[in-house]
């Protein structure tokens, strides 16, 4: 090593080692400490173990376990859990968590300081007994759930309280047919189109999923040949959502104007036939004979 | 070739794909960087830098090469090994870094390290174009008719390119020797506190 290399090797570890001994927080740490343990912030020692890491028995130096949730360490009384965290009792459950290190859940230095609790690092006894640290849920859903068979656990994991899995079959079966209870009912156009028919969930949806969903358009109209036209050629508005889907018209096309249309059902004697469907629930021209059911218009209509 | 000819062909064909080298290594830093976040990955982030540091310590077999610490290897593979997986080990701590400030000694670190990656593809540079000159130089005296005895004297007399590389390889010793400390420091001052990287 030539000796300018030498100097600036030795320079650099000069101006480190005085840097980190003046200025040990900027230097080293990778974010300020947390009010209360400001006075610490230039002792990295204090609260690291060389080659350790941070060090529970350095915390419990200051902060007894048992005390936690009991009283500060300046003894004050520990103040009550704010809003936020209302969901939550004032168990005490950091009596149960053995030799857990504390920085598996409690973090230092700025942005760093995540809080990350683990239920893993409860004994199993506190890991079972949610009640004991969670305020049971004063919902509509949970209120009407009758199976507990596996207590929170049957829907609900330790990791993700959103990511529940819920079975309908805990519901009462007339529950199971209350959807609008928990559900909101769809805003979208075809719901909205359906009219009363939308109340009716089961016609097209299962319990087992919103997805898939089984609308039979065919129950009321077949689709097929010519008809397989937009939405709109039938139910104008529909593609807006203001119309009710359950109001069609079959003018819409010059097969049938309204002249034309009179004039066939009148030849045959039928009057009353302005609710085409009734009769005619697919494309074929010649349904209407077998669709009616008044006993009107038996006769061909090709004539 | 006239002069804004030759000056055009410089800047595009010598100092361009070595501009290109660190700014590329930059856009690839932010790219990676933003994709972990993203993602949600950044742990990996925090693990990269063993593999980069891995890669520029091997690097360095070149220098040891070049000092006769070690006989094996072509100095001419392993200078552009040393090229390639400085880069790539650069990339990798770039992205160890990531776009946070936090504690001083990491980004002095960081800082020398972009130094130390400047100052290579400056020398990068400068070989590249001492050779091109002893080229030109020698395809120039063999069109003048000398002999193959007078040309090698002659060429040895001409030391120019291979000064400037020397007076570069001065400056660019020392920069690697400030990043290695701080690297080292940093590495420490890691192990010291947190007890793993």
């Amino acid at each position: 090593m030539n000796r300018r290399v030498l100097l600036v090797v030795v320079l650099n570890v000069l101006a480190i080692l005085g840097l980190a001994v003046a200025f040990p927080e900027p230097m080293l740490a990778p974010g300020p400490l947390q009010p209360g343990h400001a006075a610490l912030a230039a002792d990295c020692l204090a609260c690291h173990a060389p080659f350790a890491g941070p060090d529970r028995a350095a915390c419990e130096a200051c902060h007894t376990v048992n005390d936690i949730g009991v009283r500060l360490v300046s003894g004050a009384p520990a103040p009550k859990r704010p809003d936020p965290d209302a969901a939550l009792t004032e168990a005490r459950f950091h009596q149960a968590l053995g030799d857990a290190p504390c920085a598996a859940c409690h973090t230092e230095h700025g942005a760093a300081a995540v809080p990350r609790f683990e239920h893993a690092l409860l004994d199993v006894d506190q890991r079972d007994d949610c009640a004991a640290c969670h305020v049971a849920p004063d919902t509509a859903l949970h209120s009407r759930v009758q199976s507990f068979d596996g207590g929170c656990r049957t829907c609900h994991n330790t990791a993700d309280w959103e990511n529940a899995r819920f079975d309908h079959a805990q519901l009462s079966p007339a529950d199971q047919r209350d959807c609008v209870a928990c559900h909101a009912a769809p805003t979208d156009a075809l719901h909205q189109g359906l009219g009363a028919a939308s109340a009716d969930c089961a016609g097209c949806h299962e319990i087992q999923g919103w997805r898939p969903a089984s609308f039979e358009h065919g129950r009321y109209f077949q689709i097929t040949g010519a008809h397989r036209a937009s939405c709109e050629t039938c139910h104008p508005g529909a593609t807006a959502g203001t119309v009710n889907l359950e109001r069609y018209t079959c003018y819409g096309c010059h097969e049938h104007s309204a002249a034309g249309v009179r004039a066939e059902h009148v030849e045959e004697g039928i009057r009353d036939f302005a609710d085409c469907v009734r009769c005619h629930r697919s494309g074929e021209e010649h349904e209407g004979r077998e669709g009616g059911g008044d006993g009107e218009g038996r006769g061909r209509d090709d004539d | 070739m006239t002069r804004p000819a030759h000056a055009a062909h410089i800047v595009g064909r010598e100092i361009a794909p070595h501009l290109l080298a660190f700014v590329g290594l930059i856009a690839l830093t932010l790219l990676f960087d933003g994709a972990l976040h993203v993602l949600g990955l950044r742990w990996i982030g925090r693990w990269l830098g063993i593999p980069g540091v891995l890669l520029i310590v091997a690097s360095f077999l070149y220098s040891a090469r070049k000092r006769k610490l070690i006989a094996w290897g072509r100095p001419g593979a392993l200078l552009r090994a040393h090229e390639a997986m400085s880069w790539a080990g650069s990339a990798l701590i770039l992205v160890h870094a990531g776009v946070h400030f936090n504690a001083a000694l990491p980004w002095l670190a960081v800082v020398a390290m972009l130094a130390n990656v400047g100052s290579g593809l400056t020398g990068k540079y400068l070989l590249a174009d001492a050779r091109a000159r002893l080229e030109h130089t020698r395809a120039a005296l063999l069109a003048s008719g000398l002999s193959p005895e007078a040309l090698d004297e002659q060429l040895s007399w001409d030391t120019a390119a291979v000064d400037i590389v020397k007076q570069w390889r001065t400056v660019h010793f020392p920069i690697t020797a400030a990043f290695v400390v701080l690297s080292l420091a940093h590495i420490f001052a890691v192990l010291l506190f947190g007890g793993q990287p």
